[in-house]
């Protein structure tokens, strides 16, 4: 079925811009209409003289608004109006500030704003209704880690690895800790909740398992966190969100999801995947950073916790919102942020780093998160937990992960004390070996950054893109396992100027476009120099940028230097090397102490949180 | 039924305060009330500056014209009566009554044509008084009106007297007497009395059109019935080409609105005098009269700094004396007295 052909007169009201005009044009002229397109100089007379003439059924008008502007075309409405015109044709206004409700306004026929697709014009002027074209918003979830293979390139760095791990294995097989303890008796909090959700448990039986495995948590937990459980005291700095808020957070989910509109950040297949980072603190504004973030293109988001998160044994239940730094992991929380994310968008929990590794793994797993981030190394070499206790807490989440199907990714932000980015490498691998080992689909995700490393042994001097490259090419050189540049890329080129930090967060996602890795994590651009919660427009600022930055580069790339290349072989000898020197080290958690995947002169201190909560199996 | 027009000559010039406090006015005073809008207000913020602007407050009883989707954007309760076959950007044209008091974001129809099909639903269901909202500058479907109330102030120009001139302009054009010339249809007349010759447009618009119309005139030539707009730089430039042809020549319009859009007031007003003083005269067929003024101190000030509109005003008693002295009808600054002058200037003249 062919729509009847129209007459349409296409007349720019403005000196210069009419490419809107021109691209409409084009698609009506496809479309077999008969078109005459003025040139920019005419005026609203001459404009309605020549539609009354040439007959036109459709008049479109561009102009880009200001404020006498809005007169201006109002008399153009009263013109055509007084003419005869407005009897005999539509009149469409376009331009980027229009609205349907300033077309009305100003006394058009419709309107035409920003953004607006061609077709959309066309089906207008066809007079059927517009589809918008689905291609081109939908986005779908994918799990990028199977497109990869898991086999190592390396084999001498592959049978390092074996050793080391099963050295790991055997050292960790008959411990335990209160942080592995907590996470088997979370799993059975979720299980009793499922049990009479179902109806296959009673309201009384119900209460006194709850009661029970509460008390069993405690005895697992700090004080302060008994505390909450036993008679509602919440730690300084938080408290619960009132039922009013809910609701209030509930109708703001459904009110957003229904005029909801993803965008694509791609403009090619094989364009990394982008993620932005939340933790405001509070699950409200954590949700609106997450739908701002989807609006703009956000391909996955990060969960990111308060710091004594880490440093505390036991974790919170219920909906509880925080001053500052991060948003507390609960039940409840998790829930309801997870709910909130757009189907197609992938979520992960980190739990990497701390006393409640693997109960975060739970609390990730139970609540649909997608991925989870797990280093042990990072969080016993930079983030003060005991070695030994992360081992055995990390090995376990390890495990969890593998059973709730969650990729785990591995950052290396020991890079951002000061360990070279060899030796933080090797820690990497171990874990994602380990990984491996249990069935698991392990990330690498080293930085791509100015780290302070490059900056002592000046590997920046001349670019930011040979060593960043470099460390990719020695990467995926050991093994064909996800290499995911974190985190967040960019990290310590950016300054308190926005357009600044936009940039070099474009530039950085470009390099890693080139670099043909499958996802990116991105900051915003006040991220840095915030010194508070950070803002919606400097999370768009970098969601755009990195989109105008892979539409610029499309299929071309960034072309590293010879130098990137020799770098790389360099990094991945040393990692080698590393690796060797931990099995000579004894192992890996002598290693650590030993400092060979990072020393206290590097910056990288072992931890003392949870020192000698380690325990023999079945104590 | 009367029909009442509220014009504004600029966008912020008071029209939306206008018919909120004529609304109240109206309210106690045992009238059914109906009220549409030629263009879209009411809404909380200004469309171009964002700054805030008044809603629009209807009491239960008064009927509405207004497109369907404003009805869930306010906060008052619509019985829908009818549906109308008008569209606009913002969906159908429905009439309804109000059955529960509120704000309203009025939106109606935009054409000349589809006003009056409106308006003829408005009095099948009884209303005595209507309003029509204007819509920013916008005037020619006023012609439907029975009179007009214009709004104007700082937003269209802070020099007061170019505004006081401006507003003396409209008042002598718009009072201009109507006569009972009988011409119709949709093309330009040049007559003699007996011969007609019937040009290809309705408008003048063009100055392609001066040739033509100068090469029909005849000394014999009586009447030039234009029915449709006039561009006034057109108008003028015929003047001059036809010059002392004009003598004894009328020119008919159907209404004073079809020159109005076709250039500033005071051209226009200028052009007539230019017609007359050649011995012509200019002839309308239908009149639209001036009710009131209405005058607004406030203006969006523009801050090029911040690209910003920030709200001005201009000293309120030397905006309403340099008006009132340029006008024939009362001069009203609403914020200030209130709608009671404004509503009493047009029940002496309407109802």
């Amino acid at each position: 079925m062919t729509a009847p052909k129209k007459k349409v007169l296409l007349a720019p009201l403005d000196p210069v811009h009419d490419i809107g005009l021109k691209m409409v044009r084009q698609a009506l002229d496809r479309a077999g209409h008969t078109t005459l397109l003025l040139p920019p100089d005419y005026t609203a007379e001459e404009i309605i003289s020549t539609a009354l003439e040439q007959e036109a059924q459709y008049v479109l008008i561009s102009r880009t608004l200001g404020y006498g502007i809005a007169e201006l075309l109002g008399r153009f409405i009263d013109l055509a109006d007084a003419a005869g015109l407005r009897e005999r044709a539509k009149l469409i206004i376009g331009g980027m500030a229009i609205r349907p409700e300033l077309a009305a306004e100003l006394g058009f026929d419709a309107g035409f704003g920003p953004g607006t697709d061609v077709e959309e014009a066309v089906a207008y002027i066809e007079d059927r209704p517009y589809q918008a074209d689905k291609r081109r918003i939908t986005k779908t979830k994918r799990d990028f880690t199977q497109d990869f293979s898991y086999t190592y390139r390396n084999r001498r760095v592959a049978e390092l690895l074996d050793r080391i791990t099963e050295l790991i294995f055997g050292w960790a097989a008959d411990k335990t800790s209160p942080g592995v303890r907590r996470a088997h008796t979370r799993r059975e909090l979720f299980a009793s909740h499922r049990a009479f959700d179902s109806g296959k448990l009673g309201g009384a039986q119900y209460e006194s398992e709850l009661a029970a495995l509460r008390a069993q948590y405690c005895q697992d937990s700090d004080e302060i966190i008994r505390r909450y459980y036993s008679d509602g005291t919440l730690p300084k700095k938080t408290r619960r969100l009132t039922a009013e808020e809910l609701t209030a957070l509930q109708k703001t989910v459904a009110d957003v999801q229904e005029r909801f509109l993803p965008r694509r950040i791609q403009s090619k297949p094989g364009q990394p995947l982008v993620f932005v980072q939340y933790g405001t603190g509070c699950p409200f504004m954590d949700i609106a950073h997450i739908k701002t973030s989807e609006a703009w293109g956000a391909d996955g988001i990060l969960h990111f916790d308060p710091s004594w998160g880490a440093r505390t044994e036991g974790l919170l239940e219920g909906y509880i919102a925080h001053e500052e730094d991060g948003s507390i992991l609960t039940p409840e929380n998790l829930q309801q942020i997870g709910a909130a994310r757009d189907e197609a968008t992938l979520w992960t929990v980190r739990a990497h780093r701390g006393l409640n590794t693997p109960e975060t793994v739970v609390l990730a797993g139970e609540a649909g998160a997608d991925l989870t981030k797990i280093n042990i190394v990072y969080g016993s070499l930079g983030a003060g937990t005991n070695p030994e206790r992360l081992t055995v807490d990390g090995l376990e989440a390890i495990r969890l992960a593998v059973e709730y199907g969650l990729p785990y990714d591995i950052p290396t932000n020991e890079e951002l004390c000061g360990v070279p980015a060899y030796k933080a490498f090797a820690g990497m691998l171990i874990v994602a070996h380990l990984g491996l080992k249990l069935g698991g689909r392990p990330i690498l995700k080293p930085l791509f950054c100015y780290s302070p490393e490059v900056m002592l042994n000046n590997r920046m001097d001349d670019n930011y893109i040979d060593y960043n490259a470099a460390k990719i090419a020695a990467l995926q050189s050991i093994a064909d396992i996800p290499v995911w540049p974190g985190e967040p890329i960019g990290f310590l080129t950016h300054s308190e100027d926005r357009v600044q930090s936009s940039l070099t967060t474009a530039l950085h996602a470009s390099l890693a476009a080139s670099l043909r890795v499958p996802a990116i994590s991105i900051a915003s651009s006040d991220e840095a120099y915030s010194g508070g919660p950070i803002t919606a427009p400097a999370r768009i600022d970098t969601l755009r940028a990195t989109q105008d930055a892979f539409r610029f580069f499309g299929s071309a790339a960034i072309r590293p230097t010879e130098q990137a290349e020799k770098w790389a072989d360099e990094l991945a000898e040393r990692i080698e090397a590393t690796l060797a020197q931990v099995i000579a080290a004894g192992g890996f958690i002598e290693a650590i102490y030993a400092g060979v995947l990072g020393s206290r002169e590097d910056g990288a201190y072992p931890g003392r949180t949870g020192k000698d909560t380690v325990v023999p199996r079945g104590k | 039924m009367k029909v009442v027009g509220i014009a504004g000559t600029a966008k912020n010039t008071g029209k939306t305060t206008a018919l909120t406090a004529l609304l109240a006015e109206a309210e106690h005073r045992n009238i059914v009330l109906g009220l549409t809008s030629i263009g879209y207000d009411g809404e909380f913020r200004d469309n171009i500056t964002g700054l805030p602007k008044p809603r629009i407050h209807c009491q239960t009883g008064i009927y509405v014209a207004v497109a369907e989707r404003c009805l869930t954007a306010g906060t008052c309760r619509v019985e829908v009566l009818e549906r109308t076959p008008v569209q606009t950007p913002l969906g159908g044209i429905v009439i309804g009554v109000v059955t529960e008091p509120g704000l309203l974001v009025v939106a109606g129809p935009n054409k000349t044509r589809e006003l009056r099909l409106v308006l003829a639903g408005l009095r099948r269901h009884g209303c005595e008084l209507v309003f029509v909202d204007g819509a920013l500058n916008r005037i020619s479907p006023m012609v439907e009106t029975n009179g007009i109330i214009l709004a104007t102030g700082a937003a269209r120009s802070p020099h007061l007297d170019n505004l006081a001139r401006e507003a003396g302009v409209f008042d002598r054009l718009l009072s201009r007497q109507a006569e009972q010339a009988g011409w119709q249809g949709d093309k330009i007349i040049i007559s003699d009395g007996s011969n007609c010759m019937r040009l290809s447009t309705g408008s003048l618009l063009s100055a392609g059109q001066i040739d033509e119309i100068a090469a029909a005139f005849s000394p014999a030539t009586k009447y030039v019935y234009i029915p449709g707009a006039a561009d006034n730089a057109v108008l003028r430039r015929l003047v001059q080409t036809l010059d002392k042809a004009l003598k004894g020549v009328d020119f008919v319009f159907p209404n004073v609105i079809n020159l109005i859009v076709g250039g500033e007031p005071p051209a226009v007003q200028a052009t007539i005098e230019a017609i007359e003083s050649r011995g012509g005269r200019i002839l309308f067929q239908h009149r639209v009269p001036l009710l009131a003024v209405t005058v607004n101190p406030f203006y969006p000030a523009y801050r090029r700094e911040s690209n910003r509109y920030r709200p001005a005003a201009v000293d309120p008693d030397e905006l309403h004396a340099k008006v009132s002295g340029a006008v024939s009808v009362p001069v009203v600054d609403v914020k200030r007295e209130g709608a009671g002058t404004l509503f009493a200037a047009l029940s002496r003249r309407l109802l």
